[in-house]
């Protein structure tokens, strides 16, 4: 058998609980259908109930917190060989780029390099392109706030016209409408006769 | 048979141009036959641009590798379908494809209103004209499918030159996705030119009332169809072909694709407020401008080699004329919108936030949003690049972390617009209504915390689908109630009744069921798993709760390529599930090495092995293995919205009792002017 850093599941304390629940429940007849509905809730929730976002293997470091933050580092930058992927997902086998940029990622955290460090000092060796996302200062600020901006903008826009559109409806039902002229009002009566 | 091309690629764009000045000139002075004239040479550049699509297809098929695209796209050895789709594998024969669609929908509308008096459809065909032409002398003039290998041996002269092989297709389109995933998003980006002819129509003709919406409409859900399933198809292809796990990289091109189908998406539904309550006049006519500029932008996005991309074509010249042509179009789109505001005014009255109006207008506004944020980020590096001299990279984290939150807005709107009534929602009636979806959503988000779902958004998301759910089947069941109770029948009769009855109403409600099964499958990926594996024949390795013994590991040889094979038995809990045969591919023509996904599929996840390598010093086979909860959710939310918008666009029996009695007056009018004319 060969392990090559599968990545652990950690359940909810609730699951076996649950589980050995349901094992009790089999006997019943009635109960056996909603036994098995349950089973297959049961067994969606073990799919999802996994504490890790995402997990990726593309390290040989052993200790999960050091592979979190492996994943975390790789995240945040962008394969250098052409293909711009996130170095997270760069699947080129031995690619020029993503394998040297890993294990110099796994070989600063041994060395207990923080993130940001780490990140830097990527960013010092190829420039800002090999960040996933623009930084947060200066121009590249304006990537992260232009959609909220806009949508706050759209947002405003949408509720002034829709005051003005209420306003309207307040005018047009304020105001009192003319006595029925005696013919029309004669027609309705004959049109409602015949329905 | 190069030449054969070339010619009608001249006729096209000779009778292209006749049509639009004919249709414009004949429309405008009244000549009717003037107008027929120009009819008839839409059907004729429809014809000549499909004997050069014909050409084209027969010099690949025949290897004649003195034409530059065949030598570059195609070879001797590739399987017959792939030649075929070798048509759209490149740059100078995609834009030809993309000529001959144009052209075929320019005849189909000609074809289908034929019968149709005034000016709108002589307008309408007019501007389907104008782009047409625009395209015809790009593939003329700017990339000519049809050009001939020249070589210049030293003599200052060029001479006719045809290599014993062609380069062949690019190995990772020779995939039977990609034999349909290309036409089917062209029918979509194409598609959109025929609601924004028709719109052009009615701000030339001032003919600014309902009948242009009703024209356009269908056209409009037909193109958002075929788009939508293009996409689809184009991430089926990305998950089975490109072996990194995924189906959606925010990749610039991938993108561009997005946002025509985002905005059309916002046409779609404020186009009912325009229907109902003659509300939101301006903003349709915005929107469906803005989708085509965005279609047309797309495949600029793809062709100019402005951003960098994995599925984007050579960098060419012809960026200048498309970007030229979007320049041109959209400056007259604006002048002809500004000068026709007083036409465009409309009966915008809003009595309650609380209402099905005000729904599609937070519903439009969020649309627009994500397109904007989509827009933003795939031309922030450009930006960047312009002011500060220096490209950042936009990926998907960023596109992640922005339209995630307005994905589960939409998908709550979702939920909540179909409920609300016209005009004004009670408070009582809110309780009522939205009681037991509420209850539903709460449910869902106490039982993920329970089984240790702790991050925010699968938590939303998986909440937000349930209360979508019970809003549609509440409404589904509400209306089937009523039915049954008037006619007796058993409910899957009442089902069928109700939505036969109103097909778009209910077609709509099916497409808001596929894009939560969409939104439940996009929230799998936050609990994907992958690992590394590497086994020898008769070794095993684990990854997640599934284990793999190398059964083979074998070469693989054929006359397109050659390469490796492992055979793999996945097991789960110690039962035998599977046995996956993924492959490493070396293709001579083009000398590029693919992967070959081999997968398990089940409807709570995917098993996805991709061959990666072997050992040099033990012989190892090295996999590379991700476990994709909920992925098939996607096709199959896909599907469902396919279904859904299939069943909105048949024909009501009420409207197809309205079109006969109107074509029966037009019939009688036509009649009546004959007669008058014969005295």
């Amino acid at each position: 058998m060969n392990h090559l850093s599968a990545p652990s599941r950690v359940l909810s304390p609730i699951t076996p609980t649950v589980l050995a629940g349901c094992a009790r429940w089999g006997a019943p007849i009635g109960a056996t259908r909603w036994c098995h509905a349950l089973r297959l809730v049961v067994l969606a929730a073990l799919v999802f109930s996994s504490n890790a976002f995402a997990q990726s293997a593309k390290t040989q470091l052993k200790d999960p917190a050091l592979a979190t933050r492996f994943n975390e580092v790789s995240d945040r930058l962008v394969c250098q060989c052409g293909c711009n992927m996130i170095l997270q997902v760069c699947n080129h086998v031995n690619c020029p780029s993503a394998v040297p940029m890993r294990h110099s990622i796994e070989t600063q955290l041994l060395a207990g390099a923080p993130n940001d460090s780490i990140v830097a000092g990527f960013v010092g060796e190829y420039g800002l392109k090999v960040l996933s996302s623009p930084p947060t200062s200066g121009f590249n600020l304006a990537a992260w706030v232009m959609p909220g901006f806009a949508l706050l903008v759209g947002l405003f826009a949408a509720v002034y016209l829709s005051m003005r559109w209420a306003a309207k409806r307040r005018v047009a039902v304020a105001t009192p409408a003319g006595p029925i002229d005696p013919e029309l009002k004669r027609r309705i009566e004959d049109e409602m006769k015949s329905v | 048979m190069a030449d054969f091309g070339n010619i009608s690629l001249a006729l096209a764009l000779t009778f292209c141009v006749y049509a639009l000045f004919s249709l414009f000139f004949g429309a405008k002075t009244g000549r009717r036959e003037l107008v027929k004239s120009g009819e008839h040479a839409v059907y004729a550049v429809f014809g000549f641009v499909t004997l050069a699509v014909l050409a084209l297809e027969v010099l690949i098929m025949r290897s004649d590798f003195s034409i530059e695209y065949v030598a570059g796209y195609s070879n001797r050895d590739l399987p017959f379908f792939y030649k075929f789709a070798s048509l759209w594998g490149g740059q100078k024969g995609s834009l030809l494809f993309w000529s001959w669609i144009l052209t075929m929908y320019g005849a189909l509308v000609a074809l289908r209103n034929r019968q149709h008096a005034g000016k709108l459809v002589p307008y309408t065909l007019g501007v389907l004209s104008l782009t047409a032409a625009f395209f015809l002398i790009v593939n003329k003039f700017g990339a000519n499918p049809f050009e001939r290998l020249v070589v210049d041996h030293g003599d200052g002269a060029r001479h006719a030159f045809a290599p014993q092989d062609g380069n062949g297709l690019n190995p990772l389109l020779q995939h039977p996705a990609m034999v349909i995933h290309p036409p089917m998003l062209y029918l979509g980006y194409v598609g959109f030119v025929v609601p924004f002819a028709f719109c052009m129509a009615a701000l030339l003709t001032r003919e600014l009332g309902a009948g242009w919406i009703k024209l356009a409409r269908r056209w409009t859900l037909f193109a958002w169809l075929f788009l939508g399933a293009g996409v689809l198809l184009g991430g089926r292809w990305a998950y089975v072909e490109l072996g990194w796990g995924g189906y959606w990289a925010w990749d610039p091109v991938e993108n561009a694709s997005l946002m025509p189908w985002l905005t059309g998406t916002a046409f779609l539904h404020s186009v009912i407020v325009q229907e109902r309550k003659n509300m939101l006049k301006v903003w349709n006519v915005v929107l469906i401008l803005a989708t085509y500029m965005l279609a047309i932008f797309g495949t600029f996005l793809t062709r100019s080699g402005i951003v960098s991309s994995v599925h984007a074509f050579a960098q060419s010249s012809i960026g200048t004329f498309f970007a030229t042509f979007l320049v041109l179009m959209g400056a007259f789109a604006i002048y002809l919108v500004v000068t026709r505001l007083e036409f465009l005014k409309s009966d915008n009255q809003l009595d309650s936030y609380a209402s099905r109006e005000a729904s599609f207008l937070f519903n439009n506004l969020v649309l627009l949003a994500a397109c904007f944020a989509v827009f933003w980020g795939t031309l922030f590096p450009v930006f960047s690049e312009l002011i500060q001299g220096e490209q950042v990279t936009v990926g998907a984290p960023f596109f992640n972390k922005i339209n995630v939150p307005i994905a589960l807005f939409l998908l709550f709107l979702t939920g909540v617009g179909p409920l609300l009534a016209w005009r004004k929602t009670s408070f009582e009636s809110m309780k009522r209504i939205f009681l037991w979806p509420t209850i539903g959503g709460l449910v869902t988000a106490t039982a993920c915390v329970a089984f240790g779902v702790r991050s925010i958004y699968p938590v939303m998301s998986f909440s937000l689908a349930v209360f979508v759910i019970v809003t549609l089947l509440s409404e589904f069941g509400r209306a089937a109630r009523a039915r049954r109770r008037n006619t007796g029948e058993n409910l899957v009769s009442a089902l069928v009744g109700i939505t036969s009855t109103n097909k778009r109403r209910y077609g709509g409600y099916i497409v808001h069921f596929g894009f939560v099964l969409l939104m439940l499958g996009f929230t799998g990926r936050a609990f994907t798993t992958e690992g590394w594996g590497e086994a020898n024949v008769g070794e095993k390795f684990a990854i997640g709760h599934y284990d793999f013994e190398c059964l083979a590991i074998e070469d693989v040889s054929d006359p397109n390529f050659s390469g490796m094979r492992a055979t793999l038995a996945v097991s789960k809990g110690g039962k035998k599930i599977a046995e996956l045969s993924p492959e490493k591919r070396f293709y001579q023509a083009s000398q590029q090495t693919t992967s070959e996904v081999r997968m398990h599929h089940a409807l709570l996840e995917d098993v996805y092995v991709v061959f990666s390598d072997t050992k040099e010093d033990t012989g190892r086979a090295v996999m590379q293995v991700w476990v994709n909860p909920l992925v098939q959710w996607v096709w199959l939310g896909g599907f469902v919205m396919v279904l859904g918008t299939l069943v909105t666009l048949l024909p009501n029996r009420k409207d197809r009792a309205v079109t006969r009695q109107k074509r029966a007056i037009e019939q009688l009018l036509r009649e009546t002017d004959k007669a008058t004319v014969g005295r």
